[in-house]
């Protein structure tokens, strides 16, 4: 079963190995990113900060079988980096029936963004693929850590028409 | 031209810098401006041409987070891709890959080692010890401490720096990972060490029955911890327990 997937520009790091993995008992860890999955650097730095017993997988978006994800026993954790890439996972097969959860927990500033939690800032694009998403069945939330109180789509949009 | 190398002396200066990674963090770039702050001398002394430079200091603007203590090993680094940067041997976006590649993962390691493990693990160490031996015990442990994760972010810099991405190979062969489980198990064993001195010298000092009192709501808060309690709270409520308990003791054989 696919826990949460998940979007964060630093892809796998201290939050979600200290935090969502045992919030969420998460047995196997998917990193989607064609360029993490082509950089040598990035596949031996991921393999090697996480605990021995825990399986990660660093593969291309498109070569990733949600179908299977969602039907295997263990509960998995998918990491992709940006929010385009939630509308790719759409297309590449990921449905709210397979995981029904999508999380957003870091997407850092960079010109034309809005801060609509203390690490996200998000785009007009990125609000508009959100809400399809939201549309389309999914449940969208904005948190970095499962502490956090999470940011529906509703109040993701009324922050960002707040925002500056 | 002769191949760019940052002199020595600049490299302690970057260290030194580096020391003050998060003094600028904000939430937009995080730690970008720290890093930039560290790395500036090894790019004025790579790029000597002030356009060239300025190009250079930009570029290390963009966002960065790490854990503070493993950042070392990315400032090494990304110095040792700028070398090659600066000789035209790589091209400018090198040290940008470096640092956007291994700041999640490295994050994640130090986090796990550092703060969950290593941490905690000297903190156990100075209450147990300071029971038994007093403040010298809580000097120990914070010079221990100190100790080790400065002498490993000064080992990551320089391994970086040497190695660039080579610096991969030799964090894992660190086995931080595997030295956390063991540090989390030995501080947890302090933990309970110094829980029974407690208990033992409470025995001590105002009988079994405030022995039994103490151990009773030590228990009690152990057994609410595993029937998934959250931590601080329970801790607040068994300190508390404690206290009102040793009052009112205090009072019953003391009228």
């Amino acid at each position: 079963m696919i826990s949460l997937v998940r979007v964060d520009n630093r892809l796998l790091h201290g939050q979600v190995l200290e935090t969502w993995l045992p919030r969420l008992g998460v047995k196997e860890v998917v990193v989607a990113d064609d360029e993490a999955a082509s950089s040598v650097l990035a596949r031996a730095a991921m393999t090697l900060c996480v605990p021995p017993e825990l399986p990660v997988r660093i593969e291309p978006l498109r070569a990733i079988d949600f179908g299977a994800l969602a039907e295997s026993d263990r509960p998995v954790l998918v990491l992709v980096r940006d929010v385009a890439q939630l509308a790719e996972a759409r297309a590449a097969g990921l449905t709210p029936a397979r995981a029904r959860l999508l999380n957003v927990g870091n997407v850092h500033f960079g010109p034309g963004r809005r801060a609509v939690t203390p690490s996200v800032f998000l785009s007009e694009d990125e609000i508009r693929t959100l809400r399809e998403l939201a549309a389309a069945g999914f449940e969208v939330e904005a948190r970095s850590v499962p502490t956090e109180a999470p940011a529906g789509i509703d109040e993701i949009e009324r922050r960002y028409a707040a925002a500056r | 031209m002769s191949p760019a190398r940052v002199p020595p002396r600049t490299l302690a200066r970057v260290f030194w810098r580096c020391l003050f990674l998060q003094a600028a963090w904000n939430r937009r770039g995080m730690q970008n401006l720290g890093f930039a702050y560290a790395i500036e001398p090894a790019l004025a002394a790579l790029y000597p041409e002030p356009g060239r430079r300025r190009e250079a200091l930009e570029r290390h603007l963009q966002f960065f987070n790490c854990h503070p203590f493993m950042a070392a090993a990315i400032v090494g680094g990304a110095i040792h891709h700028e070398e090659r940067v600066a000789a035209g041997e790589e091209p400018p976006g090198a040290a940008i890959r470096y640092k956007t590649t291994l700041q999640g993962p490295l994050a994640a390691l130090g986090d796990g080692f550092f703060w969950t493990a290593l941490r905690p693990f000297c903190g156990a160490l100075g209450a147990a010890g300071a029971l038994v031996v007093g403040v010298p015990a809580i000097v120990a442990a914070v010079l221990l401490y100190n100790v080790i994760h400065f002498s490993l972010r000064l080992g990551l810099f320089r391994a970086a720096y040497r190695g660039g991405d080579a610096v991969v190979p030799v964090i894992a062969r660190l086995g931080l990972p595997l030295a956390a489980d063991r540090l989390r198990a030995a501080g947890v064993a302090l933990c309970g060490v110094a829980a029974a001195i407690v208990v033992l010298r409470g025995a001590g000092a105002a009988g079994a029955a405030a022995g039994i009192v103490a151990a009773l709501v030590a228990g009690t808060g152990y057994a609410a911890l595993v029937r998934g309690a959250r931590l601080l709270p329970t801790a607040y409520v068994a300190a508390l327990a404690g206290i009102a308990v040793a009052v009112a003791g205090h009072l019953h054989w003391s009228s």
